[in-house]
């Protein structure tokens, strides 16, 4: 069975239109008119154990939403989410010993006081004892580097020592389902680095179930096996990654560089094996071909007749094509 | 058991965590102080003048004011960063409460700890220590024991009703305004005999019911039996009406937190 089942899940959120003027709360708190927004309009995806699953789309999707509706913070308008067969919203208490949950957006540590008295607070809490404490800190420690910012007041940290912070007061009572909501965002290279290498961590040493949204799809090719691509509150897209690409980016860029020798020169468009020529000049030349694996060897020697070939590379369509033509067919199919 | 020992770990945190900003501890305590201070003399000086109000002369009114300042004081001292919660509601702070093994209310109870109260709790201290010995009470353990139990009940129903009243949040997302009447309903009726009201004002007080706040014990105590309007019993209620408030103030802030919606992001 799997480990996170979620089945026609919806979330509406009711904004109360808000009233002006004299005792404007207690008329909007009274009042029964409501904008409603549908964040999720049915989700149904499940989650194996072990697994690492990035969740992304564009902002607004429901990314969010949908963490929230995990962890148990929110309640499914309609539908189901159960994880380890149970409902988190129905049985936080329960649910939370077996979830960690970073918000990239928002930290969840004791902004006064030095990180360590918040893993204290954090054990206390999650009753891990002092034996499982010292052990799962010196393990934090290997992964984040924890001990060089154990002392400091949380105020005082770098926004990328805040994280590793959040990081580790999430998996401090070492749960087997982490959710990542923007871990990265507004890192620099090095301290992103950081968090995919505790995440990689955790899932191999640890086994632990990772659900992940980022907007750094760099991290979802580094770090995940299978994607979930969302939009506007519905699942565009759930498989490998590979998958995702092999069945949108039809096409990759050959790029050759050859000895111009011939008087035949390459024009803009022009067909040329089973591809089109999109960039040309003397002894340059690169084609736009179908993504199967004949047509790179036909087109190389094609091009081998024009001069000896010197250097050649080939570009994949990048992930953020890839899901940018999944959002326009989606779009189109709409209208 | 375990709860509770959690609960106090976390309020110890929070005393530590306040520690780091004296200054406002003594300019908070100080602002009370003043405030508080203030409001009494303006009692004070109306006394001087008239001697008598609704037929209690200038040191029961003293012992009356000093028992209901006594029991606000013990009831925002937990609460007293209750004011917090509009903002953590609103900006989905209120999440991570959600996220751990304890019950939200206990978290927001230990998340701050603001020493408010000192100051409150000082001017009661100093208008209690000055009636004291000048009432007409004889403090036999009974009678103390039956003070002690009202400055409770009235503690608690204070800390109820704001409770109550700040758990709106969740649908609202702002409650200044009513926290702020409720308490100047408490400020301006609460110290003062039930009988400089109307009678249509005495029932209003005594059901919301701000009468058993420190009025009823102060009456039973001063031997005013005479001047109550209603059975004799009714004024020996004031703790289990202070119990009965806090199961309606915790069902109601379940009820509300059901329509915490968090915030985008
Ligand atoms: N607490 C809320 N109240 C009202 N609307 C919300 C709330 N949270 C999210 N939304 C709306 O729901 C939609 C999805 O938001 P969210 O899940 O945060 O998107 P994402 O994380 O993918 O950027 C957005 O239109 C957002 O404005
Ligand atoms: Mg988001």
């Amino acid at each position: 069975m799997p480990l996170i089942e979620v089945q026609d899940l919806v979330k509406e959120f009711q904004r109360p239109r808000q009233k002006n003027g004299r005792f404007s709360a207690f008329r909007t708190l009274v009042s029964r008119e409501y904008d409603v927004v549908r964040a999720v309009d049915g989700i149904s995806f499940s989650v194996d154990a072990g697994e690492v699953v990035g969740y992304i789309g564009p902002n607004g999707a429901g990314k969010s939403t949908t963490i929230k509706l995990l962890t148990g913070v929110l309640e499914p308008t309609s539908g189901s989410v159960h994880v380890a067969g149970s409902a988190p919203s129905r049985n936080r208490r329960e649910n939370a010993q077996r979830i960690g949950a970073v918000f990239g957006h928002r930290s969840q540590l004791w902004w006064d006081l030095p990180l360590v008295e918040s893993m204290k607070l954090l054990a206390a809490l999650y009753d891990v004892d002092p034996k499982a404490y010292r052990s799962q800190l010196a393990y934090l420690d290997q992964v984040l580097g924890l001990d060089e910012i154990l002392p400091t007041p949380v105020r005082q940290l770098s926004l990328g020592q805040r994280m590793r912070g959040d990081l580790a007061a999430a998996f401090l009572h070492q749960p087997s389902v982490l959710y990542l909501d923007e871990p990265t965002i507004g890192l620099d290279v090095h301290a992103k680095d950081r968090v995919c290498g505790f995440i990689e961590q955790v899932s191999q040493e640890r086994r632990a179930t990772i659900v992940l949204t980022t907007h750094d799809l760099a991290d979802i090719e580094r770090l995940c096996d299978r994607v979930i691509l969302i939009d506007r509150g519905t699942v565009a897209f759930d498989g490998p990654v590979k998958e995702l690409k092999a069945s949108y980016a039809s096409e990759r860029v050959l790029k050759v560089r050859y000895e111009a020798g011939g008087s035949d020169e390459l024009t803009l468009g022009q067909p040329l094996a089973s591809g089109t020529v999109v960039s040309a000049a003397p002894g340059e030349v690169s084609l736009r071909l179908p993504a199967i694996a004949s047509a790179v060897p036909t087109a190389l020697s094609e091009i081998g007749r024009l001069g000896h070939i010197v250097d050649l590379s080939i570009e994949e369509t990048s992930l953020e094509e890839v899901i940018k033509q999944v959002y326009s067919a989606r779009r189109a199919a709409a209208r | 058991m375990r709860t509770a020992r959690t609960a106090w770990i976390l309020e110890r945190a929070a005393i530590r965590a306040q520690m780091q900003y004296k200054a406002n501890f003594i300019s908070m305590t100080l602002l009370g102080i003043i405030y508080q201070a203030s409001a009494f003399s303006f009692v004070a000086i109306v006394m001087y003048n008239s001697g008598v109000i609704g037929g209690w002369v200038f040191e029961e009114i003293c012992f009356l004011y000093g028992l209901r300042l006594l029991a606000h004081s013990l009831s925002i001292l937990p609460l007293s960063h209750l004011w917090t919660l509009d903002s953590m509601v609103r900006e989905a702070e209120f999440d991570r409460y959600l996220l751990r093994p304890m019950s939200p209310f206990l978290q927001f109870l230990t998340s701050k700890f603001q020493m408010s109260a000192a100051g409150d709790l000082l001017v009661a201290s100093i208008i209690l220590g000055y009636a004291f010995p000048r009432v007409d009470i004889d403090f036999s353990p009974a009678t103390v024991t039956f003070l002690m139990a009202g400055v409770a009940g009235g503690a608690l129903v204070e800390a109820s009703i704001q409770v109550a009243v700040a758990s709106l949040v969740f649908r609202t997302l702002n409650t200044m305004s009513f926290r702020i009447f409720v308490d100047t309903i408490f400020n301006l009726t609460g110290n003062y005999p039930l009988t400089i009201f109307s009678g249509f004002v005495q029932s209003f007080l005594i059901a919301i019911p701000i009468s058993f706040v420190a009025y009823f014990p102060a009456v039973v105590a001063l031997g005013k039996e005479g001047e109550l309007n209603v059975p004799l019993w009714v004024a020996f209620l004031t703790l289990p009406i202070g119990l009965l408030f806090s199961l309606c103030a915790a069902m109601t802030w379940k009820s509300q937190m059901r329509h915490y919606q968090s915030a985008g992001h």
